[in-house]
């Protein structure tokens, strides 16, 4: 498998079609994070494109000693996905959804209750929370890649996705407490 | 089912976020129309450091310029110099 290195000098020499290789190569990796970060599956094919156009017109700016590709991708990723969270309304964890109530399918519907309060936990956070902690937690990156995405020291990567973690877990007890 | 269970499932859900199979026609649908990504202002310097830094002849062609250039100034520097000197001014 060609390194991305490789393909980018080819990309960079005239031959647009390589840019494809890259594509196939990110394209999971990337729609899922956008699809995490912005806590919505309309759109998030949309915005994936929109990273991979600005990656190819912009590719003349990515500067391999710095960073790898991957994380630059990420970054544009990122950025693009705080600001399409910061045009939508908000979400508070005031906003939780009820509990539901009463008996039927215990086990599925509480599945699915604590699933959904999860979700809106995650898109509760605090967008630096939120970031840290779907970049480590879901995409598998490591601490020193969601440093240089967001910018920031590596302790400071932890911190946040231990303060998301624990407002998980609060989201866990509280339901756990609702449901004894 | 166990809360820690299903916080493992709702990790494994967010995991499992597969592409549409159209994405990168899409993709390559916009970047045939875009701008090509490369100016023939950076291309050409390009491939001018890659044509030096290919051979070690060039290379040691554009050091010995460098030293020649360098040498001439100086030489020049001292010859006007003395010119003045001459000239008494």
């Amino acid at each position: 498998m060609a390194e991305d290195s490789a393909i980018i000098d080819r990309i960079l020499n005239g031959d647009t079609e390589a840019f494809r290789l890259l594509v196939e190569r990110y394209q999971g990796p990337l729609v899922r994070m956008v699809r995490n970060l912005t806590g919505s599956e309309s759109g998030c094919e949309d915005l994936a494109q929109e990273v991979f156009l600005a990656a190819y017109t912009h590719l003349t700016s990515y500067d391999p000693s710095r960073s790898l590709f991957s994380t630059w991708l990420f970054t544009i990723a990122r950025n693009k996905c705080v600001n399409a969270v910061k045009k939508k309304r908000p979400v508070t964890l005031g906003q939780l959804p009820e509990r539901a109530g009463g008996a039927g399918p215990i086990v599925d519907a509480t599945r699915r209750e604590l699933l959904a309060q999860l979700d809106t936990a995650l898109a509760a956070l605090p967008a630096e929370q939120r970031t840290a902690f779907v970049l480590v937690t879901f995409e598998g990156l490591s601490y020193e890649e969601v440093a240089q995405i967001e910018k920031t020291r590596i302790g400071t990567v932890k911190s946040r996705i231990n303060r998301a973690k624990a407002k998980l877990a609060e989201v866990l007890a509280k339901f756990k407490e609702d449901r004894s | 089912m166990k809360h820690a269970e299903i916080y493992r499932d709702w990790i494994e859900v967010h995991q499992r976020v597969d592409a549409h199979p159209d994405l990168v026609a899409n993709v390559m649908r916009e970047i045939q129309q875009a701008e090509p990504v490369a100016s023939e202002h950076v291309s050409m310097w390009v491939r001018l450091i890659e044509w030096i830094d290919a051979s070690v002849w060039l290379k040691a062609a554009a050091v010995g310029a460098a030293g020649v250039i360098g040498v001439g100034r100086i030489v020049f520097g001292i010859h006007l110099l003395l010119a003045f000197r001459l000239l008494g001014v």
